[in-house]
Parts: C-alpha cells; sequence; structure tokens
C-alpha cells in the first residue's frame, strides 16, 4: 500500500529540490550583419545624433539616441555616451499644462556622468556641430573659439562637453576623435545647421552656408573618413527645412483652429469679428501680405499670443509681423530670392554634394536617405492622415508624436524611426539582418514640469 | 445556521485570495483536497465536495466543518527584453493566504445542505517599480470569495447509487488591481487602479456522482462562468495633474471562465482509493481587458488589452491511504499537468503562466475522533515561456514556479 503513495511523495520531493532554477541558460542570437562589421561603432554628427530632444540633452532622451538604439539592436555593450543628469543642458522645454499645451523652459541644468571617460565617446553628436567641425584645418571653422570663448554668440558649451583634451590642439576636429576610436562602422549626419540657423531665425540672422563652400567641406570629410583605415560609413543627407514642425505647424495650427484662413488669392487672413483681414508679414526687403507659402514659424505663437488686432497689429503694414518670426515664401518677386526658396535651394545643394561624396567611393561609403523619410512621413500625413505606421503604432510628424516639444529634434519614438530607417538602409546595402527597434516599446519621453 | 454564518466573517476577516493560478483560476478550494491535487470530483466524502462535487454532500452525516488556508507562493523571473537582452529580472516575492470554509448538516437520510466560502480565481503578481517592464505592469491582482450554498439528493434507486447536487455560487466580494509606470512622461510616474466589483455576480454549480459499486465511483461537476464588473477611482503618482486629474474612475468587466470535471475513482483495496480527473475551463470567455475611463485626457486613455484566452484543460492524478502506518493517519499525494489559456502573443509580466506539472503530498491526523488537522506541500513548476512576438512588442523568457502549502481542519459532529 505504501508503494503507491511513497513514489508519489518521493517524486514530488525530487522536482521539488532539482527545479527551483530556471531551466535554461540563455544568450543572445548573434546578430547578422552581412558583410559591415560593426565591431566597433561609432556615430558622428550633431544634437540629432546627440540624441537632443525638447531642446536640451539629458540622459533619459540620450537612452534612445539613434545611434545607442542602433548599438543596442547590435548588442553591443560598451557604446558611450556623453550622459547628462536631468533636465540636461539647454534649458529643457517641459509641458506644464497638458490641457492647454502651454510649455515652459527648465532653467535648471544638469550635471555630465560620464565625463571621466578615458578615451572618445562612441556617439560623437555634438549639438550644433557644423560641417566644418569635422575636418577644420587650421581651425578655419574656429571650432576653438566656439568651444572656449564664453564671450562669443555662437560660443557652444555642447563642444566642451563633448570633445574635451581634443579642444586643447589649436586646430581641434571631430576626425580625430574618430580615428583614435577606430572604427568598422560610422554614421555620419552633418550638415543639417550649416542651413537650420537660417530658417530658425527666419532668415533674419544667421546665414546659410554657401553650397560651395559646403561641398568643398563635404569632400574634404569624404577625404578624411575614407581613409579611416577599417571603416564603412552610412552617410545621412539633411532633410528639407519645411519638413519639420517649427516650419509647418504653427500655420497649419492656426488654419485648424479657425484662426486664420487661406483666401481664393491664397492669401492668409486673420478671422475676426469684423470679417476676414489681411496679415501682414515684414521680409528683408518689404512689408507685404502674408501668402500662401509664408511660413509662421513656431517662435511666433508667442509674438502672436500677444498681438492685439484691434490696434492694429498683424492686420495692417504698421502692425506687421516681423521678419524673424517668418520664413518668407515666393510671392511674385524675383525666383529664388524669398527665404524659404534659398534654404531650399541650399538644402538640395547640400544633398547633392552628400550625394557625390557617397557616389565617389561606394566601396566604403552608403547612403542613408533622411530625407526622403521625413518627406514621407510629412507626405502620408498630409494624404493619409498619419505620418507612419510602426508596430501598431500611430506617429505623426508633429509635436507630440514624432519630434519633441522644440519642433525641430524627434521624440524618443520620433528617433526609433531614424534608427530603423538607417538600419533598414544597412540591411540593405551590406545584406545584413539587424532586427529593427520596436517602436512600441520605445517611450515618447515628454518632459514636464514638476 | 447563525453560528456558519458567523464562522463565514471570521474567515472574511483574513487577508485572503490573492493567488496564482492556471489562467487565473485557483483549483486549491481545500487543504485536504489540495494534498491529492484536488482529484476529488468522484469521491466527495468530505464537505468540501461543495466545491469539488455538490452531488457528493448526499453521503454526508451529521453535522460536518472543515476549514484551512492554503499560502500561494508564486516566483517567476523574466530575462530580456528581447531582441537585445537577456537580463534577469526577479518579480517580488509574496505569499497569498487563500482561505476556505465549508460546513455541511445533514437534512434527512440522503439529503444534506451545505456552505462553502472558497476563492476559484485570484492571481497576484507585483514586479520591482522600476524593473524593465514597469511600462507593462507593477502590481495586478485579482482577488475573489465566493459564497456557495449547496444540497446534495441520494436518488431514491433501488441497486445504483447515484447522488445528485447543486448550489448557487455568490460572488461576495471581488477586486481587481492594476498598476504601471507611465514611461512616456519625463519624469515617470505611476498609474494604479483598484475597481471593486459593482454588484454581486452570481452563478451556479451542479453535480452527479454516481457509485455502481463499492470499488468505483465516477463523478461531473459543471461551475458556470462569472462576468464580474469593477468600477473604482484611479490614483496617479507623481503625474501631471493636468493629464491625470484626480477624481477619474475606471470602470473594467472580467468573465471568469466557467469550467466543469469528470473523474472516476477507485478503490483497489482497502483504506487506498486513487482518483484520475479531467478539468476544462472555458477560457475563451476571457477576450480582452478594457478598461473604460470617465474622464480621457490627452494622455489617459481608455484601454484595450487583448487577452484572447484558449479553453484549457488539466489532468489532475491523486489519492489517499487511510490509516496508513498507524490508525488515524491519512497520507495524500498527487500529480497535474495544466494546459496554459494564454497565448504566447498574450502572455505579459501580469501573469507569465504556462503549461505546467504540479506534485503535491499531504497528510490529515485525527486529533480526536471529531477532529483531524489537515496540511499539504504543493509544487508547481511552469515550463519555461518563450516571448518573441508579444501583442506590444514586450518579448523576453518567463520561468515560473510556486510553492504551495496549506494548514487546516476537518470537524465531524
Amino acid at each position: 500500500m505504501k508503494k503507491f503513495i511513497l513514489p508519489l511523495l518521493i517524486l514530488s520531493a525530487t522536482f521539488l529540490f532539482s527545479s527551483c532554477k530556471d531551466y535554461n541558460s540563455h544568450s543572445l542570437t548573434a546578430v547578422d550583419t552581412g558583410t559591415a562589421d560593426f565591431s566597433k561603432y561609432v556615430a558622428v554628427g550633431n544634437s540629432l545624433t546627440a540624441g537632443y530632444s525638447n531642446g536640451a540633452l539629458y540622459q533619459e532622451a540620450q537612452k534612445y539616441s539613434y545611434p545607442n538604439l542602433i548599438a543596442r539592436q547590435l548588442h553591443i555593450k560598451d557604446f558611450e555616451q556623453p550622459l547628462v543628469s536631468s533636465p540636461g543642458i539647454g534649458n529643457r522645454l517641459e509641458v506644464n499644462n497638458f490641457e492647454t499645451f502651454s510649455i515652459t523652459a527648465n532653467t535648471q541644468m544638469g550635471t555630465p556622468l560620464n565625463a571621466t571617460l578615458d578615451r572618445p565617446y562612441d556617439n560623437l553628436g555634438i549639438p550644433g556641430a557644423v560641417l566644418v567641425d569635422y575636418s577644420n584645418d587650421n581651425d578655419q571653422g574656429q571650432l576653438k573659439e566656439r568651444a572656449t570663448n564664453t564671450n562669443r554668440p555662437d560660443f557652444n558649451p555642447f563642444y566642451q562637453l563633448i570633445m574635451r583634451t581634443e579642444l586643447q590642439k589649436a586646430a581641434p576636429n571631430i576626425n580625430d576623435l574618430v580615428t583614435a576610436l577606430n572604427p568598422t562602422f560610422v554614421t555620419f549626419w552633418l550638415g543639417n545647421n550649416d542651413a537650420l540657423g537660417y530658417v530658425l531665425d527666419g532668415g533674419a540672422g544667421r546665414s546659410l552656408l554657401p553650397p560651395a563652400t559646403f561641398q568643398a567641406l563635404m569632400q574634404r570629410a569624404g577625404q578624411l573618413l575614407g581613409a579611416l583605415p577599417k571603416a564603412k560609413v552610412a552617410i545621412m543627407n539633411i532633410p528639407n527645412v519645411t519638413d519639420i514642425p517649427f516650419v509647418f505647424q504653427t500655420n497649419a495650427q492656426l488654419q485648424q483652429e479657425g484662426k486664420i484662413t487661406l483666401n481664393a488669392q491664397n492669401q492668409y487672413q486673420l478671422v475676426t469679428p469684423q470679417g476676414n483681414l489681411n496679415i501682414y508679414i515684414k521680409t528683408k526687403d518689404t512689408t507685404r501680405v502674408m501668402m500662401k507659402n509664408d511660413f509662421l514659424l513656431l517662435t511666433a505663437q508667442q509674438y502672436l499670443a500677444t498681438a492685439d488686432p484691434t490696434k492694429g497689429a498683424l492686420i495692417t503694414p504698421q502692425g506687421a509681423i516681423p521678419s524673424q518670426y517668418v520664413l518668407d515664401g515666393p510671392a511674385g518677386g524675383q525666383p529664388g530670392s524669398s527665404e524659404l526658396e534659398q534654404a531650399i535651394g541650399a538644402v538640395a545643394q547640400y544633398n547633392a554634394a552628400i550625394n557625390a561624396v557617397v557616389q565617389a567611393n561606394p566601396d566604403k561609403f552608403m547612403l542613408v536617405n533622411i530625407n526622403g523619410f521625413f518627406s514621407r512621413i510629412i507626405t502620408n500625413y498630409q494624404t493619409k492622415g498619419y505620418g507612419e505606421l510602426a508596430d501598431g503604432d500611430t506617429l505623426n510628424p508633429v509635436i507630440g508624436s514624432i519630434f519633441g516639444l522644440d519642433g525641430i529634434h524627434p521624440t524618443s519614438k520620433g528617433y526609433a524611426l531614424v534608427a530603423n530607417e538607417i538600419i533598414d538602409a544597412v540591411n540593405s546595402k551590406y545584406n545584413a539582418k539587424i532586427p529593427d527597434v520596436d517602436v512600441r516599446q520605445i517611450p515618447l519621453g515628454l518632459p514636464w514640469a514638476k | 445556521m447563525r453560528r456558519i454564518v458567523t464562522l463565514c466573517t471570521v474567515v472574511l476577516i483574513f487577508s485572503f485570495s490573492r493567488a496564482y493560478g492556471s489562467g487565473f483560476a485557483l483549483y486549491e478550494a481545500s487543504v485536504r483536497i489540495a494534498g491529492m491535487m484536488g482529484a476529488y470530483v468522484a469521491n466527495g466524502n468530505n464537505v468540501s465536495t461543495v466545491f469539488y462535487n455538490p452531488a457528493g454532500l448526499a453521503q454526508l452525516s451529521g453535522v460536518n466543518l472543515s476549514f484551512g488556508s492554503t499560502f500561494i507562493a508564486p516566483r517567476t523571473t523574466f530575462r530580456g527584453p528581447l531582441p537585445y537582452s537577456v537580463s534577469k529580472s526577479y518579480m517580488d516575492k509574496q505569499t497569498f493566504p487563500v482561505p476556505n470554509f465549508y460546513a455541511s448538516y445533514q437534512i434527512t437520510g440522503g439529503l444534506t445542505a451545505a456552505i462553502g466560502l472558497y476563492a476559484p480565481y485570484g492571481l497576484g503578481t507585483r514586479w520591482p517599480s522600476d524593473w524593465v517592464g514597469r511600462g507593462e505592469a507593477v502590481n495586478t491582482s485579482i482577488q475573489t470569495i465566493v459564497l456557495n450554498p449547496a444540497v446534495g439528493y441520494r436518488l431514491p434507486i433501488d441497486g445504483v447509487n447515484i447522488m445528485v447536487g447543486g448550489g448557487v455560487m455568490m460572488m461576495v466580494y471581488s477586486q481587481v488591481k492594476l498598476s504601471r509606470a507611465v514611461t512616456d512622461l519625463v519624469p515617470e510616474g505611476t498609474f494604479s487602479l483598484t475597481g471593486d466589483q459593482n454588484d454581486m455576480a452570481t452563478g451556479y454549480n451542479v453535480g452527479i456522482l454516481i457509485q455502481p459499486n463499492d470499488m468505483i465511483s465516477v463523478g461531473f461537476t459543471y461551475r458556470s462562468k462569472f462576468k464580474v464588473e469593477y468600477s473604482g477611482t484611479a490614483s496617479f503618482d507623481n503625474l501631471p495633474t493636468s493629464a491625470f486629474p484626480s477624481g477619474i474612475t475606471g470602470r473594467t468587466k472580467i468573465n471568469m471562465p466557467a469550467n466543469l470535471a469528470v473523474g472516476v475513482n477507485v478503490k483497489p483495496i482497502k483504506n487506498l482509493n486513487l482518483e484520475a480527473d479531467y478539468v476544462w475551463y472555458e477560457w475563451s470567455s476571457f477576450k480582452r481587458l478594457a478598461i473604460n475611463f470617465d474622464q480621457q485626457t490627452a494622455l489617459l486613455k481608455n484601454l484595450d488589452i487583448p487577452r484572447n484566452y484558449i479553453n484549457s484543460s488539466q489532468i489532475r492524478v491523486g489519492g489517499e491511504y487511510i490509516d496508513a502506518f498507524t490508525k488515524g493517519l491519512t497520507l495524500r499525494g498527487g500529480i497535474s499537468y495544466d494546459n496554459s489559456p494564454i497565448p504566447n502573443y498574450t502572455t505579459d509580466p501580469t501573469l507569465p503562466d504556462n503549461n505546467r506539472f504540479a506534485f503535491s503530498g499531504g497528510i490529515s491526523y485525527n486529533l480526536t475522533n471529531m477532529v483531524s488537522v489537515d496540511a499539504f506541500y504543493m509544487f508547481i513548476r511552469a515550463k519555461e515561456r518563450t516571448v518573441k512576438d508579444s501583442f506590444d512588442g514586450f518579448n523576453g523568457y518567463y520561468n515560473t514556479y510556486a510553492d504551495l502549502y496549506g494548514i487546516g481542519f476537518t470537524v465531524n459532529l
């Protein structure tokens, strides 16, 4: 009789003591990188590469920078970034009311968390960096001054954060840091800022880098990148200036809210109790009625909020919207003279220069058409009502979805889309099977004011 | 009856019924029966047959009481998230007491009325608040308490012993809890919802027990489903009030599945009985977990979480040997195999279940002619669950085991 019960108990006990641990050990299956070698991956770029978001560089967003996401997909364990504690460097924008969507800037500063790393960072994205910074032969771009002279209006603290001892040289440059890391794969995305400053200032401040200069600098960068002994390089081109909410969102939003309307003559008009009235803008040369292709910039919103049309603001030539708040488009003047055409033309030529460098050395270089990616999500949004469907997430090219609160830089989800665009291009060029980032598992990362 | 009601109240003071089940069903409704792995539908000679097969009540004479508590200690690890990490995370260690109480009174020969109080459904999982899956789940629990008045009746047929029984199941208490991190914000906060059942959900249970001779018996039981509606106030920790205003009410419905059990019990020799049961749960009733808020904001949206459980079955084999070694000592044991109702793509940290084996052993000792003390131990081991195509992209390996133990008393007056 015992023979029935005892075996049961013994069996129970055996399982009890033998099976309390996890059954199996697991290791990650190796990522198939095809003919590309990612044993040492280095990212070169500006704020977009750094993971800058919502007007600041801080670790919660840096964690989801596209280079870090790519490195994560590749199981790279020691991909180092110049992490900064929250709220970061750069007056982070934060939502302080989600009902009215009002935004404030956090003037607190974060501190660097990875400053003692005894080698260059693998993410060499420097917010504000321009193309010349890569080579900076003979300090032609005055990088050293912009990095160290706090009195200069173009002083940029991020050079110090990321380049560190390199700045002690007479002509510091990013290429030296890349060379020291001896990468096998580089992603390179510079040049946005050579046009962006002009756009952000509504053509009334910083200027566009002349395309001929851009071309020469790009060729020089191509020469240096081509000289890296082991590296294949993925070079990203530059998105159109109208593809960021900083440029396109204000008009669309005011129209959607019924505050402005477009008349049959393609003139924007202010909707008032007295009827629809022309809106006046200042351009570099003149004051005129705002037309369809004139973009009120994100910075105009605060100006508009305080402008009082009953006192003539907006609706009279005397109350015209200042030039720095408007990226003016073609309005019958000399073809190509408007700010919009100038910027679009420059970006097109920059991209042609990037393309030429890639074409010249197809063994080492590949192009990632980020310009096409941003155009696609905007076109999708305008024609299908969504920007991108990512694993079931619907993402739109607006602030609070693909773009963060500054209207220029992506959210963490937006950066994941950028990472996937690069991964897809690499997979196709090098016959690799790097898995895409699952965008559902990437947070938006919207900062809010406590 | 007054005494019974008082006892019920005492039992309710326990903190009860958060546990871990196949899906979130619990079959450990009695310390005694758990010792033989719940293989009991064709046996039914103890008052806890109110749960296992109310027809068995017809066998009981006099007044019978049984009460006790099971303690369930589930342990789970997660390794992931795939495809980029296999770092291990540990679920918090929790132990859930699941008490039960039964009482019966023989009205006449072959007719016995009874009442039971038990927890047929429950789960509790809690992960560290900073763990990698905090956006999926931090704390999740379902608690139920069912009050089950029942009768068993022996049909007046000569030559064959056929008993029938039935009862009303009243879910006198049920609460769900859900909390997770809101990861879309910097800094992150935590969303929690505790919902109590709005109205008492009810159901019924019926059973048949046939004993053609002294050697063999067969049994059948059916327990209907419960449709439970919950509502409660959401609470927000470290979240902006403009998007998460206080006083928001959340509502949800959960269909707790119907189930049936059939079994055969044999008594090959004196004092020994062995039983094999097949238990089936209609888990396909749990298709989705929808949580609706009475006010939605830019960030607080209704939740609609796919579950799409499938019907599942269990094989339970167990036995008991009475007067083993010495008079008054009963030994029990059992083995079961459960099929998990949870499809791979909806497996998540709220309930990382899988197909599993369980092994149990139990003991009773008669302290007096009327009172015996009961105890059991059970070990559950779920097969490793590998999730690579989760509905929301949270993938990895789950490993789960659980220790269950219990102590109780049986009183036959």
